[in-house]
């Protein structure tokens, strides 16, 4: 229950960090918040030969609006993007999700970064970054690169980060103000690992009409399942029980959920829609919770 | 005398356990010297123990020593089911499993070092190589015939068969219109309290042990030591400190400690 | 393996600086233990997910069984040791024993020191918030009834000591 012998780097910089990455390649690991990584090492299923600890690096604590995005350097912990306006206001599927994110201890030192670089298949950020085709900022001492979350997430705790590489930002794409989101998921417990969860958001046209409808789900694949079928029913339309209903059943079609040791297949094909329907709903209440305001 | 039934009491270890300074087995102050104990598994069901290398562990700055289970049957009596049970039938184990081990987990060596982090660093350079057997791991396979037996004064797999019936079943049996024929299966319940089990076991005058343990039991943890170590009862002195939940789970006596 | 020899570090742990020389790899909760001396944190999962080591980092809680103590230099940790002194007990001590919040005792200073930052931050919180800020911390011995009864007697009081320092 103790890790195994490590070097550790505590770099100042972006570029130091690189350079120490580049020099062990795959055999380093970056130290944000530890959350997901310390409990592998306490049980020795990982034993990196270094661990290049980000927790010094002001390069990467950064999150602000850019443009059309809201930037997440890879130092932000998971409580500062909870408790910030600017992502209450331009991403409210992020400020949904994230008090699902494990307990208030370890959203304090957890990263957002962090946790989808990690890519547990049931992490909540993995569906959010899915439903929003959010982009992932990749950087080595080699340069820049950005990808999608299609080919970011390979599968269970996979990744397309390089040996050398490291996820050095997201960009969530931000939106209007009247804009509202959902997070619900089934679990054991409150804070403990999700079975099943769903991700959405939803813009408006005036009138109330769905402009467009982001949905995701973590729990139904090894890597997090973007539901465009419901999507696509969902959209042009004003949200109606029966058109809910329609797209939560459709979006069942064709998946094929891993088993597990929380709930077979089966469960998880049963509750999906369920699901869908309440995220969809909830957001859908918290427009016209706004606008009783 | 204050009258105090019916009043409303402070409990007295409420002060120090709130101010963290409760004495659980693990806080209890180590004397120089004090060794970590961890233990090399088995990751087989069954298997024959061929050989232990334990050279490279051995080698580890901090390693003291590495026992086998041959080590440790020249200084401690195996362990029994000590169950009072007609038809039960009784079983030894090894503290350290000796030629074969009999479950994934099951010690076959332990390890003494300076520290906690070093012990397993040892641990994971401890080459042990083993021939595997054929193993019955549920009860279904348990029961097959030609099963991988896994006692072998007990060639049936079958510990203890029991039955019991209520009276005049037979009547009520035959005046009922339902009959509902059922298995149950359940898995094994255990008690999970929030402080791990631990010992910390101190020589004293010579040839006496004071024995700190996380136990709710400790007159029977003293008794139990010393059937296992031969000796009198009045060399050891079993110490529980604050306990940190028992569940049940600190009620027996367990080949590790 | 190479590499992870001793380094020097020093933390400051309720308001004391501990200088020891310790491998990159010891946690927090063994520094706190076994270098600081201070047996209040408990150790009882080694992954996070119990809560008996929880401590705070610059007042934010934080499992310190996920930290390496080399890592958190340059930061202040508090631990259960650092809640009372020799004088005064935190209202949350007080309201623990009072409500009966403990038995065994293993989970309390985890409980404390989350409880701690939760009512800083929510001073006047609702039962459901109580609830749901001390659902991340195991406790098996007292089925969590007393403890949520203990945090908003805390809470209260510690409302009423405020509203009298101004």
């Amino acid at each position: 229950m103790k890790p195994a012998k490590f070097e550790y780097y505590a770099p100042q910089t972006l570029q130091e960090t690189l350079e120490v990455l580049a020099f062990y390649g795959e055999d380093a690991r970056i130290l944000a918040g530890g959350q997901s990584l310390v409990p592998l090492l306490n049980f020795r299923i990982m034993q990196p030969s270094a661990l290049v600890s980000i927790n010094h690096c002001q390069d990467l604590h950064h999150l602000a609006l850019e443009a059309e995005d809201i930037v997440c350097g890879a130092l932000i912990r998971q409580v500062e993007a909870e408790h910030s306006a600017v992502v209450s206001q331009s991403c409210p599927l992020l400020a949904a999700a994230l008090p699902w994110v494990g307990g208030r201890a370890n959203r304090n030192r957890g990263t957002v970064c962090g946790s989808l670089a990690h890519a547990d298949p049931l992490a909540e950020l993995t569906a959010v970054a899915t439903a929003l085709d959010a982009k992932f900022m990749l950087a080595s001492v080699h340069g820049r690169r950005e990808v999608l979350p299609e080919e970011f997430f390979l599968g269970e705790l996979s990744t397309c980060i390089e040996p050398g590489e490291m996820l050095e930002a997201v960009r969530f794409p931000a939106v209007g103000a009247d804009a509202t989101a959902a997070f619900v998921e089934v679990g054991n417990r409150q804070h403990g690992f999700a079975v099943v969860g769903v991700a959405a958001q939803l813009e408006y046209e005036p009138d109330g009409r769905y402009r467009r409808v982001r949905l995701a789900a973590i729990g139904v694949g090894s890597t997090p399942v973007r539901l465009e079928v419901a999507e696509g029913i969902l959209t042009d339309t004003y949200g109606d029980m029966a058109t809910v209903k329609e797209a939560s059943h459709a979006a069942a079609i064709g998946l094929e959920p891993p088993g597990g040791f929380h709930a077979d297949a089966a469960y998880r094909l049963k509750v999906l829609p369920v699901l869908i329907e309440r995220a969809v709903k909830q957001a859908h209440a918290a427009r016209y919770e706004q606008k009783e305001h | 005398m204050k009258e105090v039934a019916s009043e409303r009491i402070l409990r007295v270890e409420d002060n120090y356990l709130l101010r963290g300074a409760g004495m659980f087995v693990d806080d209890v102050p180590e004397p120089p010297g004090t060794l970590h104990a961890s233990f090399v598994m088995s990751p087989h069901a069954a298997a024959r123990i061929v050989s232990i290398d334990a050279r490279a562990a051995l080698e580890l700055p901090g390693v003291q020593a590495v026992l086998t289970g041959d080590d440790l049957a020249m200084l401690t009596r195996p362990m029994s089911t000590g169950i009072d049970l007609p038809g039960y039938i009784a079983a030894d184990r090894d503290v350290i499993a000796r030629s074969v081990v009999r479950f994934v987990g099951e010690h076959v060596a332990v390890v003494l070092a300076t520290d906690k982090y070093t012990v397993q660093d040892a641990i994971e350079l401890v080459q042990v190589e083993y021939e595997v057997l054929p193993s019955s791991s549920t009860l279904e396979q348990a029961l097959e015939a030609g099963a991988a037996i896994v006692h072998e004064h007990v060639p049936d797999n079958i510990l203890y068969r029991g039955a019991f019936s209520s009276p005049d079943f037979d009547v009520a049996h035959s005046c009922s219109e339902h009959h509902l024929t059922e298995s149950f299966r359940h898995g094994m319940v255990a008690g999970v309290p929030m402080e791990p089990r631990g010992c910390l076991a101190v020589p004293e005058r010579g040839d006496m042990i004071v024995f700190y343990t996380s136990t709710q039991i400790p007159h029977i943890v003293r008794t139990g030591l010393a059937e296992h170590l031969d000796c009198s009862e009045s060399r050891i002195r079993v110490v529980a400190p604050d306990v940190g939940g028992g569940s049940a789970r600190k009620q027996f006596s367990t080949p590790k400690r | 393996m190479d590499g992870g020899e001793k380094v020097w570090v020093e933390l400051l742990v309720n308001g004391t600086i501990y200088r020891r020389q310790i491998e990159p790899r010891r946690l927090l909760v063994d520094f706190i233990r076994y270098d600081a001396g201070l047996t209040g944190t408990h150790l009882g999962c080694a992954h996070g997910v119990c809560g008996a080591c929880t401590v705070q980092i610059d007042g934010a809680a934080a499992r310190s069984c996920l930290h390496f103590a080399v890592d958190v230099q340059n930061s202040l940790v508090t631990t259960v040791e650092g809640m009372a002194d020799d004088k005064h007990v935190h209202p949350l001590q007080q309201a623990f024993q009072e409500c009966h919040a403990l038995q065994c005792g293993f989970c309390t200073p985890g409980f404390l020191l989350t409880a701690d930052e939760f009512l800083r931050e929510t001073p006047a919180p609702t039962l459901e918030q109580v609830r749901e800020a001390m659902s991340n911390n195991l406790c098996r011995c007292t089925g969590y009834v007393n403890i949520v009864k203990a945090v908003l007697l805390a809470a209260e009081r510690i409302r009423m000591l405020e509203s009298k320092n101004t």
